[in-house]
């Protein structure tokens, strides 16, 4: 059966593009992620990846349901791992750094290079967190 | 962008559908509503939280149908055929939501009026919005249909409710609590509840009523407000950790007492873009951390033990068994003149549980749907075939491909994808039993995000709140939960486990790539397939 696209594909592809390099970690700080994601989905070349991603911009941080499925359907899958031992940041798992994207076609030629921006701004944007 | 202002000619069209039929079934619901003659105010006698009183407007607000019918629903649905002595409603849940605002406002004006460097912050909460959200708090289930979450799991997936959790103040709230939000919004509601703000002379706020319950602050300095029942312990949180542990019979230790006397407000400030944004916020002394830690901890504790329990998960598929067959059929069902056939959500809200189980009673003779029926009533219940979890597989990698698809209910040939599974499992083993017999249930993840939106006070002038995350790593018990606890299963007639397994073999293997660990039959207490 061929692999069907949905709204948190974008968020495994953006983690996927992430971890080009062996073992990629970030901080396990989830106010931050969704932040990140939220500034993503404000820019004007990316928005089109985030359709599909609706934030409540009423809460503390800019809270998005997608984003929370994402992470937690990554970790049960072993794709992201919160990791020992202090388990505060998480880690781009070999497999999914692996993962053959262009063989799924659930993204475009375009839309792969937006993912690829949007990785390198979610880096720039989350390993802020370190300092804080 | 607000769902008042959407513009867009189709969708406005579409949410007006929405509040038309809460509008009609508000005026169903009231239809022989008589004011009651008595006044005063009322005590009532509660198993959990004890003796309680309710204001003479409250009890005309309790009294109401639209109130009452949640007498009807049970809190944790189909729990009760697992721990017998979960039989507790929504109504009683209601009632225990409405004291615990009292004790959360008791306790934050002792704080003011009794801790020296509070003084000043007297009069933050004041008798109006304490009266506004003992309001919200009688009403904020009312939005509820038969078995609560477990049809609300079935209508949450409809295009209009999926509309509507697209547009504030809907995008973190919950089916029931966009339709108790769409019932107060109705004209025939906010006439009545002009009435009893008139008879009774209250200063209410209509919009904190329906934001609280929906957890929507527009002013970032009124969040207290709806944070105490909407917010990260929140009365609502407080009155069912304590009232769901309490009925199912497991000891769950909360210090309240602690908790109470260490309730503040304070701003906390959050840099948003380049600006700086200031909340106010409910939050708790360093002393209250032990008390917020058991709080989570008891969440923790009831999800895998009540919540997510197999057999609660099977009889939720045997419900959603029997709406699938209705609406499979085509049939309809008469209601007081009402044609209903679950094809819209709201039609759920004209149902409560005793009704349920008598809907068979409302159509032709129908063995299929009396059987479903009887089996659900007299514990006759689907078993499971097999566990699906990180554990019960050999390579987790391979779960993705699986799990991902509770996201977005995908159609193929016209079925939901978990029922598209089921049925390619259903066919493998020969079609055994009706179709609406066999089921893959793959459960959302519960969330314990609150944790991530949770103050410490400061500790003094020049001091700010401290994000609670510090104190407790809620990722790390959330991580846990996810690899250790989480379980999809494949239930079945007990009758046809043997070939159901099998089945779930092969097909989990062709779709997916997954292969099971022998693991996920001993969980079962299924004899391992000769495959394996």
């Amino acid at each position: 059966m061929k692999e069907e696209r949905v709204p948190s594909d974008v968020i495994k592809a953006i983690f996927h593009f992430l971890g080009e390099e062996a073992h990629f970690r970030f901080p396990a700080n989830i106010p931050k992620i969704h932040s990140a994601f939220y500034e993503l989905s404000q820019e004007r070349d990316l928005s089109a990846l985030f359709e599909d991603f609706v934030f409540d911009t009423s809460k503390i941080f800019p809270y998005c349901e997608t984003v929370s499925y994402a992470l937690n359907r990554l970790q049960k899958s072993n794709l992201l791992a919160c990791i020992n031992p202090s388990l505060n940041e998480f880690e781009i798992s070999k497999a999914l750094s692996g993962w053959n994207i262009e063989k799924t076609e659930l993204f475009n030629e375009n839309e792969i290079s937006l993912l690829k921006k949007a990785a390198n701004k979610f880096e720039d944007l989350v390993k802020q967190a370190y300092a804080l | 962008m607000h769902f008042k202002e959407v513009t867009d000619p189709k969708i406005k069209a579409e949410i007006q559908k929405v509040k038309n039929e809460i509008e009609k079934f508000v005026v169903w619901i009231f239809q022989h509503h008589e004011e009651s003659s008595r006044s005063g105010s009322k005590v009532i006698h509660d198993g959990v939280w004890g003796t309680h009183r309710y204001e003479e407007f409250e009890i005309a607000l309790i009294n109401t149908p639209l109130i009452q019918r949640l007498r009807q629903i049970h809190q944790t649905a189909f729990t009760f055929l697992t721990y017998p002595s979960t039989q507790h409603t929504r109504f009683e849940h209601t009632l225990g939501v409405t004291a615990q605002i009292g004790n959360l406002y008791k306790a934050l004006n002792d704080r003011f009026e009794h801790t020296p460097h509070c003084r000043g912050k007297k009069n933050l909460l004041g008798e109006e919005t304490y009266r506004t959200l003992r309001i919200a708090a009688i009403l904020h289930d009312c939005g509820h249909g038969p078995l609560s979450h477990t049809s609300e799991e079935i209508y949450g997936k409809y295009e209009e409710i999926k509309l509507l959790k697209r547009y504030d103040p809907f995008i973190a709230a919950g089916p029931g609590e966009i339709f108790s939000y769409l019932i107060i919004d109705s004209d025939y509601f906010k006439n009545f509840l002009g009435k009893i703000k008139d008879k009774y002379e209250l200063n209410i706020d209509e919009e904190l009523i329906k934001n609280a319950i929906v957890g929507h602050a527009p002013n970032p300095l009124d969040t207290y407000k709806v944070d105490m029942l909407h917010g990260p312990f929140d009365a609502d949180k407080l009155d069912y950790i304590f009232r769901d542990g309490h009925f199912s019979g497991l000891p769950l230790q909360i210090d309240l007492d602690r908790f109470w006397y260490s309730l503040d407000i304070n701003t906390v400030k959050v840099p948003i873009k380049s600006n700086i944004v200031k909340f106010k916020k409910l939050t708790i002394d360093w002393g209250g951390i032990s008390s917020l830690e058991q709080i989570l901890f008891s969440k923790m504790t009831l999800y895998p033990a009540v919540y997510h329990h197999h057999k609660v998960r099977a009889c939720d598929c045997m419900f959603k068994g029997i709406i699938e067959h209705v609406r499979e059929k085509g049939k309809k069902l008469m209601k007081d003149g009402l044609e209903i056939d679950f094809g819209r959500a709201s039609q759920f809200l004209y149902f409560t549980d005793p009704e349920v189980f008598g809907m068979h009673g409302l159509m032709k003779k129908d063995e299929s749907l009396h059987r479903l029926m009887h089996n659900l009533q007299f514990r006759r219940l689907l078993k499971r075939a097999i566990v699906i979890s990180c554990d019960s597989v050999k390579e987790k990698e391979k779960l993705d491909a699986y799990t991902k698809n509770t996201e977005k209910p995908i159609f193929k040939d016209g079925l939901e994808y978990y029922r598209w599974l089921a049925k390619r499992i259903w066919e493998k083993a020969g079609k055994p039993g009706l179709f609406q017999e066999i089921w893959v249930d793959c459960p959302q993840d519960p969330n314990f995000g609150e944790a991530n939106d949770t103050w410490i006070s400061p500790l003094g002038e020049g001091h700010e709140p401290v994000p609670f995350t510090e104190f407790f790593e809620i990722e790390k018990y959330a991580n846990q939960y996810k690899l250790k606890k989480w379980r999809s299963h494949v239930f079945c007639r007990p009758e046809h486990i043997d070939k159901v397994s099998k089945a779930c073999v092969s097909v989990f293997k062709e779709e997916f790539g997954i292969e099971f660990k022998p693991l996920a039959f001993h969980l079962c207490h299924v004899d391992l397939p000769s495959e394996l």
